[in-house]
């Protein structure tokens, strides 16, 4: 993790990138994931902050950047709960969650197209997933 | 006559409360168990005007806590009208100007309130943008162009 510089003018000084980073992980355990990924952006410290997020949600919606997401989420040391959530039902569910070691719960939906609600939940549980 | 705790800010001034609202704090929790809250606790990383606020939250989550207790027996539509009056009181509570929140934020991580600061983090990024936030809290950018290029790059699917 590169040092924290606080800037010196006392009205701008970035207060928050100075904060422990457990609390910055706090800060942004309460946003939605993408606002949470997106800091990410802000500068070189704020790159690693999100992935020290233990849970975060998934969604089909950016399916067809799946590869570039399962990659970002293995670099996510301590994620322990996972959502992801899926248009339609695929098999690919494992391929996609053995890459997270750390991973203790993963909650699996799965929306039906032509009825546009819940058609199936399978919530998993899995008690340690290293062990598979 | 319930105990009372006595705070004293970074400005020096001195804050009396019942020891029931200082035990919302779980580090003074700690000092009252061992002991060691005789002649002030002094808070000096914690101003007048944050230890009043942080006094407010623990006062009424005090207060919240005693009504729910006295109502256990009737858990019906009264105890969840008072869980959201709270939820708005807590919502209304929070709704200062951005140093203040920062300030009840760092003040609930050192005296240990898990409510308060949880209430102060989901506040503080909320609903806004990137670039709000990068100017909110003057946030440097220290990637190069190129840096940037490719952090977005990789990261596609997040900046839709």
């Amino acid at each position: 993790m590169p040092p924290k510089v606080i800037l010196e003018c006392k009205d701008c000084k970035d207060m928050i990138s100075a904060l422990p980073d457990d609390l910055l992980v706090q800060i942004l355990l309460f946003l939605p994931t993408e606002d949470a990924v997106i800091t990410m952006i802000l500068s070189k410290l704020w790159r690693l902050i999100w992935t020290m997020i233990p849970k975060l949600d998934y969604n089909d919606r950016y399916k067809k950047y799946e590869d570039s997401h399962v990659k970002l989420l293995s670099s996510c040391p301590v994620l322990k709960n996972l959502s992801v959530l899926r248009d339609e039902f695929d098999h690919n569910v494992t391929t996609f969650i053995v890459k997270v070691p750390s991973l203790e719960n993963l909650i699996y939906e799965c929306k039906s197209r032509s009825r546009h609600e819940v058609a199936c939940r399978r919530a998993i549980t899995f008690s340690r997933l290293k062990s598979v | 006559m319930s105990k009372k705790i006595i705070f004293e800010s970074s400005e020096g001034e001195s804050f009396e409360v019942d020891e029931a609202v200082a035990l919302e704090c779980q580090t003074i929790k700690n000092m009252i168990e061992d002991d060691c809250t005789d002649g002030g606790i002094p808070l000096a990383n914690v101003n007048s005007a944050t230890l009043t606020k942080v006094i407010d939250y623990c006062k009424k989550h005090v207060e919240a806590a005693a009504a729910a207790e006295a109502n256990a027996g009737d858990k019906d539509i009264y105890g969840a009208n008072k869980d959201i009056e709270l939820k708005t009181w807590d919502e209304e509570f929070v709704k200062v100007d951005q140093p203040l929140l920062f300030d009840l934020m760092l003040a609930a991580n050192f005296l240990i309130i898990p409510g308060l600061l949880d209430l102060t983090c989901k506040t503080m990024m909320r609903g806004k943008t990137v670039l709000q936030i990068r100017e909110i809290f003057h946030i440097k950018k220290d990637y190069t162009d190129a840096e940037e290029a490719e952090v977005r790059k990789e990261n596609a699917w997040a900046f839709e």
